[in-house]
């Protein structure tokens, strides 16, 4: 057998490297992901069947959007906690962390399985479900003689068809990956039950996060401030007319934005950057 | 070389080890002993980057372990006690982690693996765990690290098993690289290792070379009561009194590691004492 070594004096990031450590994870773990694709199959099959079988007549774009949001964050949160759960492990956390590459390849190897492949494998394992199920179900309202108007078109998962909050900009897709990759991080803070402590840690910080803004915050701010409005703060005179605005300039108002809605994950994948590099084998 | 100088490490408020310091050389198969819970699984962990020494310094040339650079990495393997194997063929296996061993021999490996009985294209999961132990032994002897770290690498092997282990470690030492084999085993180790190095307390209590303790002791049997109570170290057996005295002789012996192991934990001043004579 031959084998190319990596002589590569380079101790920060080599593609080949990376692509090698894919090529091992993927061997060692192919049959998992495999059968987590097949019971994420068979659990949308059973959620559509639950549907159609009810009410095919509801079954619409709304019916499409919650099982493909619901399963999403049920089933990437949990994928995203056992993302480092080799580290859980003292025998494969001492073989992880020996292996010859940088913490940036390991980082963005185990990204690249949790994050993106798991993406892109959710998306087409449902849509290897939801297009003979709506097909299905449209079968279903021709036999029962239901007027053309009520056949369901398969869903588009990157438009906001379906969801409840119109002109949301796919916020639910945004903060799915803030969340996954919160549980990621919670995967490697904590070693036993990860799945559940993030979960309880999430709501308590999300409690505080709303405490610290409704209740704090506020106190602080001018009488007239309207707490929904965040780029601008205006009142009124007894006529209903702007008395005084303060506006930030609107380059400021977008790059905030962005950053409070697409930054998140980054910010959290520094964190467990930062975190598998002091990862220590006690014990 | 491996340099480390007053090596600090607690877990948690426990110390465990205490103004350690060593030197590997390259060339040299050293054994480390030690009660257990001396430190020995930890000195490894330290010196492999998984714990981080809460005080003093540790390198190998030019790296430092708790960065866990590739280019440091490369040069080490540690063989831990308990491991982990993928459910997936040898060859698959090596195929995969071999490339990223720069001093990997194809040949080697086969060779080790032809010696310990293992069919090479069987998955890891499918053999017994002692098998599977022989398996990373062929591999990491194959990778032909600079520093090839061992915790306890005889525990699980057959009778048979641990004289082909002392066979296949003693063909593969390079005169570049440094072999570290830490056991309570003690008799596994004879006519392998170089050097002895014990661990107690937290500190180095015993290193010297073999060679220096076949000059500078004797170990025999004796059924004197006068010799007993001016030996070193002694313990009754059947066949008369063990014993560990200095060697007045002026021929090298050969090193009984378990006598020598006990004296040096139970009279380490007697025995240090012979050696600075």
């Amino acid at each position: 057998m031959n084998t190319t070594s990596i002589q590569q004096p380079n101790d920060s990031f080599t593609f080949r490297r990376w692509s090698l450590l894919v090529s091992l994870h993927w061997a060692e773990n192919k049959r998992r992901f495999l059968l987590s694709l097949l019971a994420i199959a068979a659990l949308i099959t059973a959620f559509f069947a639950f549907e159609i079988s009810f009410t095919p007549v509801d079954f619409d774009f709304g019916s499409q959007f919650s099982i493909y949001y619901i399963g999403l964050y049920i089933v990437g949160c949990l994928y995203g906690s056992t993302v480092f759960s080799a580290l859980s492990h003292r025998r494969k956390a001492i073989q992880y962390l020996t292996f010859p590459a940088s913490t940036p390849e390991k980082l963005f190897c185990s990204m690249f399985f949790g994050v993106i492949l798991f993406f892109i494998a959710y998306v087409t394992v449902f849509y290897i479900v939801d297009i003979p199920m709506v097909a299905l179900n449209n079968m279903l309202l021709r036999r029962h003689n239901a007027s053309p108007d009520s056949y369901t078109k398969v869903i588009n998962v990157f438009s906001n068809l379906g969801g409840p909050i119109p002109n949301n900009e796919l916020r639910f897709l945004t903060v799915f990956f803030t969340i996954q990759s919160a549980y990621i991080l919670g995967g490697l803070y904590f070693p036993r039950f990860s799945f559940i402590t993030t979960s309880i840690f999430l709501v308590f910080f999300t409690f505080l996060l709303w405490l610290f803004a409704d209740r704090m915050v506020i106190a602080f701010l001018p009488a007239t401030w309207d707490g929904n409005e965040f780029f601008y703060w205006h009142s009124f005179d007894p006529t209903g007319n702007y008395r005084q605005i303060v506006e930030l300039p609107s380059v400021m108002e977008n790059i905030i934005r962005f950053l409070l809605i697409y930054s998140w994950p980054f910010w959290l994948w520094l964190v467990i950057y930062y975190r598998l590099k002091e990862k220590e084998v006690r014990g | 070389m491996l340099t480390i100088r007053d090596l600090h490490f607690s877990y948690r408020h426990r110390p465990v080890l205490n103004g350690l310091s060593l030197g590997l050389q390259p060339g040299y198969i050293y054994g480390l002993l030690g009660r257990n819970g001396a430190g020995k699984s930890t000195l490894l962990k330290i010196i492999s980057g998984l714990l981080f020494p809460k005080d003093g310094e540790l390198s190998y040339g030019p790296w430092r372990p708790a960065q866990r650079k590739p280019s440091f990495l490369q040069q080490l393997y540690l063989l831990p006690e308990e491991f982990h194997v993928p459910p997936i063929r040898i060859g698959e296996w090596v195929k995969l982690q071999a490339p990223f061993y720069p001093r990997w021999s194809q040949q080697q490996f086969i060779s080790t693996l032809t010696e310990f009985d293992i069919p090479p294209d069987i998955r890891l999961t499918e053999l017994s765990y002692g098998q599977q132990k022989k398996a990373l032994i062929s591999f990491a002897l194959s990778t032909n690290t600079g520093l090839l770290l061992m915790d306890e690498p005889t525990n699980a092997l057959d009778i048979p098993g641990k004289s082909q282990f002392r066979k296949v470690i003693a063909g593969a030492l390079e005169e570049d690289s440094t072999i570290l084999i830490s056991t309570h085993q003690v008799k596994d180790l004879e006519n392998l290792i170089d050097r002895i190095l014990v661990l107690d307390r937290g500190r180095i209590l015993f290193d010297q070379p073999l060679t220096t303790v076949s000059q500078k002791l004797r170990f025999h049997l004796s059924f004197d009561p006068a010799e007993l109570v001016s030996a070193i170290y002694g313990e009754p057996s059947l066949r008369g009194n063990s014993l560990v005295t200095p060697n007045d002789t002026g021929e090298d012996g050969q090193p009984d590691l378990e006598m020598l192991y006990k004296a040096i934990i139970h009279q380490p001043e007697r025995l240090n004492a012979a050696f600075t004579n």
